[in-house]
């Protein structure tokens, strides 16, 4: 308490230093996450809230059922999947095109960490206004980290067992796996402050 | 004195620059961390044959081919949002093959096959090929790239090494020439020919 101004000054220097090397380290070692032995069955990125933006995808059938499956994952998951209509701070795009007989139906990107991904609907292909609603949701499952599984509609196109909808294991998965990573590391989510899935801040602890 | 607090002055920005630079996980395109992040692709599957014979009716063309070269394709964009400045495209590459026998079907000498994805960045049950493999191919025209090729399920692409096929994706197809010798499995695929 009785230090010199110069002894106090470098003390408080000494500290913040110590705090630099600190969040430094931290920040390097977040894009390095050991998670899953490097398997894609798991790609959490740090939040809760997804926003979503839909109006990306032109055509209006294709748009509905993303929409459908959007709520299903919102409902039935600890996840916020906000939809929003501008392309600010959104984390899942979703587009449509005709891009041929490529061929696949339904394309999404997955990786660690990202900040935001896109899934395209190919409608060169014609399905169902519910085949649409799976695949949408097995596009939107994949980024929020879930694999191909059967069971529901992260099996279409796999297994004989699925269907168009979000089924009981993917939501367990869900609960378990952003709350336990399951590389055993401690859960490093960005936890929010409200109850409420439309907000920016969805709290992990209320879901 | 006043060069210590300028000096703790700019220690502090640092500190809640690095601080954003932890929870900023939004910023576009890149990783939490900010480097640039390695992608997958996932696809869900338009078409998933039952039988040989439901693949045989959706590929005109079956080949037994080698790779002879990997390029860089087109990427894949909506035909009809050409110039929306924030549509994403899809990379592709064009796998060259060297054609040693048709099945069925009618194919140049060499022919060349659409494929999604890139050296980095592909589907996971469609690996990149690799020059000197050899394959059997079903296979049809693509609509987006005319004169180019693309197998009509994923299950149209089928490894021969050491003489035996290895399918790439389960389903009915690997189960039915899944491990049978290349002859073998020429002469199934053979037997169920579409008419041509």
């Amino acid at each position: 308490m009785t230090g010199s101004p110069t002894r106090r000054s470098s003390s408080v220097l000494g500290a913040l230093a110590v705090l630099v090397v600190s969040l430094t380290a931290g920040a390097a070692s977040s894009g390095a996450h050991p998670c899953c032995g490097g398997s894609s069955q798991w790609l959490h990125q740090h939040r809760l809230q997804y926003k979503t933006i839909l109006n990306t995808i032109d055509t209006s059938r294709l748009r509905d059922a993303a929409s459908e499956a959007r709520q299903a994952w919102r409902d039935r998951t600890i996840l916020g999947l906000k939809l929003v209509t501008t392309h600010e701070n959104a984390r899942i795009h979703g587009r449509d095109g005709n891009y041929g007989n490529v061929p696949w139906v339904g394309l999404a990107e997955t990786c660690f960490h990202c900040g935001h991904r896109d899934f395209f609907l190919n409608k060169y292909y014609n399905q169902t206004d519910s085949e649409w609603k799976g695949t949408s949701c097995q596009e939107m499952g994949h980024i929020i980290g879930l694999d191909h599984k059967p069971g529901d509609c992260m099996g279409k196109g796999y297994f004989s067992d699925y269907s168009n909808h979000v089924g009981s294991t993917s939501v367990d998965h869900i609960r378990t796996y952003y709350r336990n990573p399951p590389d055993g590391s401690a859960t490093h989510i960005q936890l929010g402050t409200s109850s409420d899935k439309e907000s920016d801040a969805w709290d992990l602890l209320s879901g | 004195m006043i060069r210590l607090f300028s000096l703790a002055g700019a220690l502090a920005a640092l500190v809640v620059w690095l601080g954003l630079l932890q929870s900023d996980g939004e910023s576009a395109g890149a990783s939490d961390s900010g480097s640039p992040a390695v992608a997958s692709l996932r696809a869900t599957w338009a078409f998933r044959p039952d039988s040989l014979k439901e693949l045989a009716d959706n590929a005109p063309l079956a080949v037994t081919a080698t790779v002879a070269g990997v390029e860089p394709g087109e990427p894949l964009i909506a035909s009809e949002d050409v110039g929306e400045p924030d549509e994403p495209s899809i990379p592709t590459q064009r796998i060259v093959f060297d054609v040693e026998e048709i099945l069925y079907g009618s194919a140049p000498a060499q022919l060349v096959l659409l494929k999604t994805g890139s050296a980095d960045t592909w589907i996971d049950d469609d690996p990149p090929y690799q020059v000197g493999e050899r394959y059997l191919l079903l296979l049809t025209e693509s609509t987006s790239q005319p004169g180019l090729y693309v197998p009509p399920a994923p299950d149209g692409r089928m490894l021969v090494v050491d003489g035996v096929v290895q399918p790439l994706i389960a389903g009915p197809i690997a189960e039915t020439l899944g491990g049978r010798t290349e002859e073998g499995a020429e002469n199934t695929i053979t037997q169920v020919s579409p008419p041509q």
